[in-house]
């Protein structure tokens, strides 16, 4: 019986962001247990830090549970939208 | 208590603030009770001035506000709310807290029963608890699915830049209580039969889950912190520390220029024709309220 956790894998390239469970045994899972973000602190606080250094967050990040996978895509996707958001108002506003 | 010396700063709203540096006669432990009471009260008072100030900016600009006051139970929401309503006319700014939704409400737009409550021009509304319900109690009691939640948790942000553009100020609070402080206040509602109506039932049962709860708070914060639409967290271990700091920030954030209603000379009365056409009925054909105090 293999007990060990499936984990949370999301993808970020560009604007594409994707998710995928992998499961013990499966192909990338040791790579993914050994880079595994297990608290959505450390998820967040990771996002910030991209953020905050002004990097790009392409790679594939590695998660513990689904819900901080889904936080972090989350973040990174809703940060997108945000900056597409103030760019329609700005164009909305524009008079000309 | 060093208050008339204390540095004073002002705030872009025109508030007199005292200076954060210049630790507050309420956080002074040496300070005895009756001067921190009344240097409440002073402080309280001004700032229901400047309330009113707000009020009269909100309904000469025909403004809309809306603040959320959220938190856990016994954070002291409601004791922030009913001293900001205390001097405020309840046409220009009231109280929502709705309760659990109908069957029917169930089946509306998530959104639907709290856009309803939505302020018109000139009005000011305060949700005792609000949409974010679906991040918090919702979550942790399982009141509502995964991809409800995360639905609402995309929607938001959305939702609210929406009335940011169709010009609502939105302000949200988050009243932060440690452990140690909820744990005595539920107490204190126990003892007191007018307070205990504030326990339910599930209430009891949210304490067993108080790091879920600061889970779910994290994530609904990280979430939904918008530039249209900031989180502001009150420390709220000591209740009225929160009130001030809470009514002094909410006065800083809801820009409001001019003054509290110019000064009224009651004119005399004009001597009134006395007629015979009115005769007072006999008291006994009214029902008076017995006299017993």
């Amino acid at each position: 019986m293999n007990d060990q956790p499936v984990m949370f894998n999301v993808a970020i390239e560009g604007l594409q962001t994707s998710m995928r469970s992998i499961k013990p045994g499966k192909r990338g899972y040791d790579k993914a247990r050994k880079n595994v973000i297990y608290r959505e602190r450390d998820a967040i606080a990771l996002f910030n830090q991209h953020v905050n250094e002004g990097q790009t967050l392409d790679g594939v990040y590695s998660f513990q549970s689904l819900d901080i996978a889904k936080t972090f895509a989350f973040l990174h996707l809703k940060s997108i939208e945000h900056l597409i958001a103030s760019s329609l108002d700005r164009v909305q506003a524009y008079k000309g | 208590m060093g208050t008339k010396s204390a540095k004073i700063k002002k705030m872009a709203s025109g508030l007199e603030v005292p200076d954060s540096t210049i630790p507050s006669p309420l956080a002074d432990p040496k300070v005895s009770k009756k001067k921190r009471n009344s240097f409440y009260e002073r402080e309280m008072r001004r700032l229901h001035i400047e309330l009113i100030k707000l009020q009269e900016h909100i309904k000469r600009e025909g403004s809309k506000v809306v603040v959320i006051f959220e938190g856990r139970d016994a954070a002291g929401k409601g004791g922030v709310i009913k001293r900001i309503t205390e001097p405020l006319n309840p046409r220009v700014c009231r109280v929502v807290a709705l309760g659990t939704p109908t069957e029917r409400q169930k089946t509306q737009w998530y959104f639907q029963r709290y856009a309803a409550e939505l302020p018109a021009a000139g009005e000011m509304v305060l949700f005792d608890r609000s949409w974010y319900n679906r991040a918090g109690v919702e979550r942790v009691m399982g009141f509502c699915s995964d991809e409800e939640y995360w639905e609402f948790l995309r929607t938001v942000p959305e939702f609210e830049r929406m009335l940011s553009r169709s010009g609502i100020k939105l302000i949200k609070y988050w009243f932060s209580v440690s452990d140690d402080v909820q744990e005595e206040r539920f107490l204190g509602r126990v003892e007191d039969p007018t307070k205990r109506w504030k326990l339910s039932p599930m209430d009891l049962e949210s304490r067993n889950k108080w790091q879920q709860y600061s889970q779910a708070k994290d994530r609904m914060l990280v979430h939904t912190d918008i530039e249209q639409a900031h989180w502001y967290v009150v420390n709220s271990d000591v209740k009225k520390r929160a009130r001030l700091n809470c009514i002094a920030h909410l006065l800083s954030v809801v820009p409001h220029k001019g003054s509290a209603s110019a000064k009224i000379k009651l004119p005399k009365r004009a001597p009134e024709k006395r007629g015979d056409d009115y005769v007072r009925p006999p008291l006994s054909v009214q029902n008076f309220v017995p006299e017993i105090y």
